[in-house]
């Protein structure tokens, strides 16, 4: 039932031509920045202390391609229950034979689908540098994983803001608010190190993503995305559970 | 079978339905009358499980709905007030996602879809978008995808709303050919629609049953109106409801 929800709503993704809009957006800015880092990196080698490729222009690239994905999926994810519940449509779901978390996973696989399937396109960009040189792949490796973890924890909070407001105005401004605390969760830290200050890093979203920019694969920040991931999505599940309890 | 027991609703201090108890059997068409706000839409999302009773038991096929719910909804096909249309898709396409959530298996789909199709006559339309077609299409839409699973209870709110004439007397053809095999519940405001289709009538005012009697009972169409027009003065509004 997961996959069938999925692949609907995956089909209605792909034909909203609101979305291939945002895409279309998001490749030519990429396009943009990665001709900017390159350009630099041939220009002004010297700013690179001799940095490889992969490191001065690949995880630049890869760090853009995260900080689009905070603007873009809560304009993905916005309309997927809020548009729904707004139409009446959802009601399809909630008479059917299915429990809120078959319906919340079917939309999130859909989303997450669409997005990964937009990664691997831009991830064509620097795999074209190994017809020309050599690469790091292990780090370039490390960017992906750290893009699909981020975004697996980002259409979670995007599907909770989405079930929770029928304007989707709402939905995405909210979702934007909540992810821009995480991300920048490090800026409310003093430089003292106490356990307050260990706590605010340790939230921060834009930290652990660094990590992997860095080629680093860390567990710690994996966990930290699925956690977050997990706790949104069972918010999620019960805010739908909820809508049978509710008049709209 | 389904069966309601003693089922209430209140949206805060307000009571929507009072002791709400009925049962529908198969091969029976039962028609819910009763005026605007009366609580017959809010019925009908309770027995349909899109929305949770405050108190009573809400049972089909003997699957409480509240404590089964996915198996007790199995057994359900519901056409609410508003069709739930994905409008950005074609027919077709729309059809098939509700033959598969509703759990029609695989290599039944196609047979599923097509007779929904020709029982609503929507087969010339399989292939357009649904945005693109009249009202009175995208509620035969609505009904197409509450029967393709052939379920026992079907629900229907106010089914004939946005109909033509015409399209009316096929919605009430339609009802009567799927009665032998299901237990049809539907909404109307139309007492000459009630007469002709049902076998029980059940007439709601302020939230409460104010009378549920076999259509035989009834002398003629005037006799229901007058004991519609009887009974909605016998029940004050007590408490302002919704539907």
């Amino acid at each position: 039932m997961i996959l069938d929800i999925a692949k609907f709503e995956i089909s209605r993704v792909f034909r909203s031509p609101g979305n291939w809009l945002i895409v279309a957006i998001f490749q030519f800015l990429l396009a943009l920045i990665f001709y900017n880092l390159l350009s630099k990196y041939l220009s002004e080698p010297a700013l690179f202390e001799g940095r490889g490729i992969t490191d001065a222009v690949i995880a630049g690239y890869y760090r853009s391609t995260g900080l689009f994905f905070l603007l873009m999926v809560p304009l993905l994810t916005m309309r997927m229950i809020a548009e729904d519940i707004k139409t009446g449509a959802f009601k399809l779901l909630l008479s059917a034979p299915l429990n809120s978390f078959q319906i919340l996973m079917g939309k999130y696989f859909a989303a997450l689908g669409f997005l990964v399937f937009l990664l691997s396109i831009v991830s064509l960009v620097p795999f074209s540098f190994a017809i020309g040189t050599g690469l790091d792949y292990g780090h370039i490796m490390a960017c992906i994983v750290g893009n699909i973890v981020l975004l697996i924890c980002l259409v979670a909070i995007g599907l909770f803001f989405s079930s929770i407001f029928t304007q989707q105005y709402l939905a995405v401004i909210t979702s934007f608010m909540i992810i821009m605390l995480l991300w920048t969760a490090h800026s409310a830290a003093g430089s003292e190190s106490t356990s307050i200050d260990r706590i605010f890093y340790s939230l921060s979203m834009s930290n652990h993503f660094t990590r992997f920019t860095e080629g680093i694969l860390s567990s710690t920040s994996i966990i930290y995305f699925l956690l977050a991931t997990f706790f949104f999505l069972a918010m999620g599940a019960w805010k739908i559970h909820s809508m049978r309890s509710i008049d709209w | 079978m389904m069966q309601a027991q003693e089922v209430c609703r209140y949206y805060g201090k307000q009571t929507v339905l009072k002791n709400i108890s009925f049962t529908a059997y198969k091969g029976e068409v039962m028609g819910f009358l009763g005026p605007n706000g009366a609580g017959k839409s809010t019925l009908m999302q309770i027995i349909s499980g899109t929305l949770a009773a405050s108190s009573g038991i809400v049972s089909i096929a003997e699957h409480n709905i509240q404590t089964d719910p996915v198996q007790a909804r199995s057994y359900l096909g519901y056409l609410p007030d508003r069709p739930p249309l994905y409008t950005d898709c074609e027919v077709d396409t729309y059809l098939e996602y509700c033959a598969k959530i509703h759990g029609v298996p695989a290599i039944y789909q196609t047979d599923a879809i097509e007779t929904a199709k020709q029982k609503c006559g929507l087969q010339e339309v399989g292939g357009r978008v649904i945005h693109g077609l009249s009202k009175g299409y995208q509620q035969r839409i609505g009904l197409a995808q509450a029967i393709i699973h052939s379920p026992e209870i079907i629900i229907l709110d106010e089914p004939s709303s946005g109909l033509d004439p015409n399209q009316m007397i096929e919605m009430r053809e339609l009802i009567t050919e799927l009665k032998p095999d299901h237990s049809v519940i539907f909404s109307t405001h139309l007492l000459s629609e009630a007469y002709h289709l049902c076998d029980r009538i059940v007439m709601i005012f302020n939230g409460e049953i104010a009378l549920d009697r076999p259509i035989n009972t009834f002398a003629n169409e005037a006799d229901l109106e007058d004991t519609y027009v009887s009974s909605a003065g016998k029940l004050q509004p007590a408490t302002v409801a919704t539907s």
